[in-house]
């Protein structure tokens, strides 16, 4: 009768600690399950939204365009954050004057080169590039 | 007046301090029991707040309170001040076992900040283990740890650690997940792709298995080509070189770089597919071990 | 003797045994502490507590107040300090709120605001340091130069004033100009010479392409179409050349500002 009593209690206080134990380690478990995730892929349709006129849609198809089909399969060159085909939609939609868009444009691709002077402009640190938003 | 005498002034203040201590000693119990309730319920702010100031008016031991607020911190996702009490919990223990507690917990906050390298040095330095439980958890992290790193056979002797005795199966099935890891590298290696898409444009994209990726850039080169090869032809070779070869180039090398980057990323989706299976298995280890006693 | 002692000693006893750590001393030693360990999140509760116990409670509300000023919470310190005073005059704000409002706006880029504060509030009458810098963070320096109580000024400040003075700003007409007629000269002109360079070869090689072409055969489309380019180009070098002189003035200016910034916002 008493080891019975002495089996059971070692049986009953087994089980409270290996369940204390189990949920421990499957809580750990929970929290790292998307460690090695991989970051999404940016959608670049997002950008090319809220078109009011022939103008700023026809630059959203194009630019929907490049940046799946030829920019994909470029190397990485802009130096800036945005990059320059994404600060050209930004500026095509935002910018009411449409000259002043392209001139800007225009000049922003001429100052995309490697030779950048460290310093001019601030660094994004999530890209580690030039940022130059169009507020700029 | 008889009793002001001496000694009993004496006996009243012993009384009176014992008094006071006691109902001073069994608020704190209390906010501590409030803090343990909260905090098993899930309620880390409040528990946070209220451990704190258990700790701040004086609450003993510690190290236990210290514990418990990085908990609160780490499930709040707040790694930062997480770690701040972890180290304080280490420092302000003389237990070995909270020692290791306090480490543990510390380098499975950084391991959530993805800092293994430092996460690991923590570990490597826990000195004692108290308990099974204990010490497969720190196999664990160290399995991730060492996985993280990308160091597949120490990951794997760690993560087999953490596994009890009575779960063979879950033993050799991440056996097999390492084994079927070891050829990812193997079977998608990134210098391959680039050369291949140099010989071929498209051909590494083919062998990483993105399919689209390779008649887009053997689309694209080809029309290059296409275009160098017209304009040499109407106006003149110099215009050739000089308009159209530098766009070739660069989308030549870049469809190079973007096959070699596929591959990089085909083996992490990989990887990361092991390691969710091996998560599973670590899990239903623990798990299973419970059911077969009880 | 002995019955005073043995009163001092009932009641002692009695003060400490009604201890309460949720009371209004407790809350607020408590949120003292935890503020100063940076967990402004939980010390917020605590301050709100003791605002809630003692609603005349100044202190609690300066802390509240800083708390929010440290976690940038903009709307939510005004509406405390409404709490507080049961309206919303500020120029009737005393100075500890008001220094702490003053470094609110001012993390908050309002100069214009902070100003203007500063004026309609009496109880800043003799702070000479706060009045001088913001007439620095709006950059007025001539203004500055002309303050009558420069002399009670800091040092550091009284140079900011100099170099603000001593500035040589430069024409964005001139870089335009220029770069109208030598492609890429307006950028040389705002210290960018390397993007200058490029602007001229891009400008320049465009161009001649296009020339070369049409030359050739004026009937092709491609002469045509960098012709296009150069244009754009040329038209996007002499408004970059613009606007590079206008940032490099503004640069210029903002250092100083966020020298004057950093040196109200930091905790002397």
């Amino acid at each position: 009768m008493k080891n019975i009593l002495v089996f059971l209690i070692v049986i009953m206080s087994n089980i409270i600690i290996v369940n204390k134990s189990a949920a421990q380690l499957s809580n750990y478990v929970h929290r790292v399950d998307s460690l090695f995730e991989l970051p999404q892929k940016t959608n670049y349709a997002v950008f090319a939204k809220g078109n009011k006129n022939e103008i700023e849609s026809t630059s959203s198809v194009i630019f929907v365009f490049y940046k799946n089909f030829i920019s994909s399969q470029d190397i990485d060159a802009c130096v800036f954050t945005p990059s320059c085909s994404v600060y050209a939609i930004e500026c095509i939609h935002h910018e009411k004057n449409k000259l002043i868009a392209f001139m800007k444009i225009s000049d922003r691709v001429m100052r995309c080169h490697p030779l950048v002077s460290p310093g001019l402009y601030k660094i994004d640190l999530k890209t580690g590039k030039n940022f130059d938003p169009i507020e700029n | 007046m008889n009793w002001l005498t001496k000694p009993g002034l004496t006996f009243l203040a012993i009384i009176n301090f014992v008094f006071i201590h006691s109902s001073f000693c069994q608020n704190l119990d209390e906010i501590v029991r409030f803090s343990n309730l909260q905090f098993d319920k899930g309620n880390f702010e409040l528990a946070a707040n209220e451990y704190n100031r258990a700790l701040f008016f004086g609450y003993q031991p510690q190290d236990q309170l210290c514990l418990k607020i990085a908990k609160c911190y780490l499930n709040q996702n707040n790694l930062e001040q997480s770690a701040i009490f972890f180290d304080r919990a280490f420092y302000s223990s003389t237990s070995d076992s909270i020692k290791t507690e306090a480490i543990l917990g510390k380098s499975f906050s950084l391991i959530l900040g993805k800092d293994f390298m430092y996460a690991l040095s923590e570990l490597i330095n826990i000195d004692s283990i108290n308990s099974d439980e204990q010490s497969s958890r720190l196999n664990f992290l160290k399995g991730i740890a060492y996985f993280g790193l990308n160091e597949d056979s120490l990951a794997e002797s760690s993560f087999k650690k953490c596994l009890t005795e009575l779960s063979v199966k879950n033993y050799f099935a991440i056996e097999n997940e390492f084994i079927r890891l070891r050829k990812i590298d193997k079977r998608y290696n990134p210098k391959t792709a680039w050369f291949l898409s140099l010989i071929i444009p498209g051909a590494g994209q083919l062998y990483s298995g993105e399919i689209k990726d390779a008649i887009n850039s053997a689309t694209l080169l080809g029309g290059l080509i296409y275009l160098t090869v017209s304009f040499a032809a109407k106006y003149s070779i110099v215009e050739a070189m000089f308009i159209i070869l530098p766009w070739f180039q660069r989308y030549y090398i870049g469809g190079a770089n973007k096959a070699e980057r596929l591959t990089l990323e085909k083996q992490k989706i990989k990887r990361n597919r092991h390691y969710k299976t091996i998560l599973q298995q670590i899990e239903a280890s623990s798990q299973r071990n419970y059911i077969n006693i009880e | 003797m002995k019955t005073k002692v043995l009163i001092i000693l009932l009641l002692s006893s009695f003060n400490l045994y009604s201890q309460d750590f949720y009371d209004h001393t407790n809350s607020y030693k408590f949120g003292e502490y935890l503020y100063n360990s940076n967990q402004f999140g939980l010390a917020v509760r605590e301050f709100e507590r003791c605002v809630f116990l003692k609603p005349n409670d100044r202190e609690s509300f300066l802390y509240l107040f800083k708390i929010y000023r440290k976690t940038n919470a903009f709307d939510q310190a005004i509406a405390s300090y409404q709490h507080y005073s049961g309206n919303l005059y500020f120029d009737q704000m005393d100075i500890d709120f008001g220094t702490e409002y003053f470094k609110l706006l001012v993390e908050n880029r309002k100069y214009g605001d902070a100003f203007s504060f500063l004026k309609s509030n009496t109880s800043f009458n003799d702070k000479s340091d706060f009045k001088f810098a913001t007439i620095l963070l709006n950059k007025n320096w001539v203004e500055a130069e002309s303050f009558k109580n420069i002399k009670q000024v800091n040092n550091s400040l009284a140079a900011i004033a100099r170099q603000g003075n001593a500035l040589k700003k430069k024409s964005p007409v001139v870089a335009g100009l220029i770069s109208a007629i030598i492609p890429g000269s307006g950028k040389v002109y705002a210290g960018r010479w390397k993007d200058g360079i490029i602007s001229f070869i891009m400008t320049t090689t465009t161009a001649f392409i296009a020339y070369r072409g049409y030359n050739k055969n004026p009937q092709n489309f491609y002469p045509w179409g960098m012709g296009t380019l150069a244009v754009i180009y040329y038209s996007g070098n002499i408004y970059g050349s613009t606007q590079a002189v206008l940032k490099y003035n503004k640069d210029k200016e903002d250092e100083l500002v966020n020298k004057t910034r950093a040196y109200i916002l930091s905790d002397h």
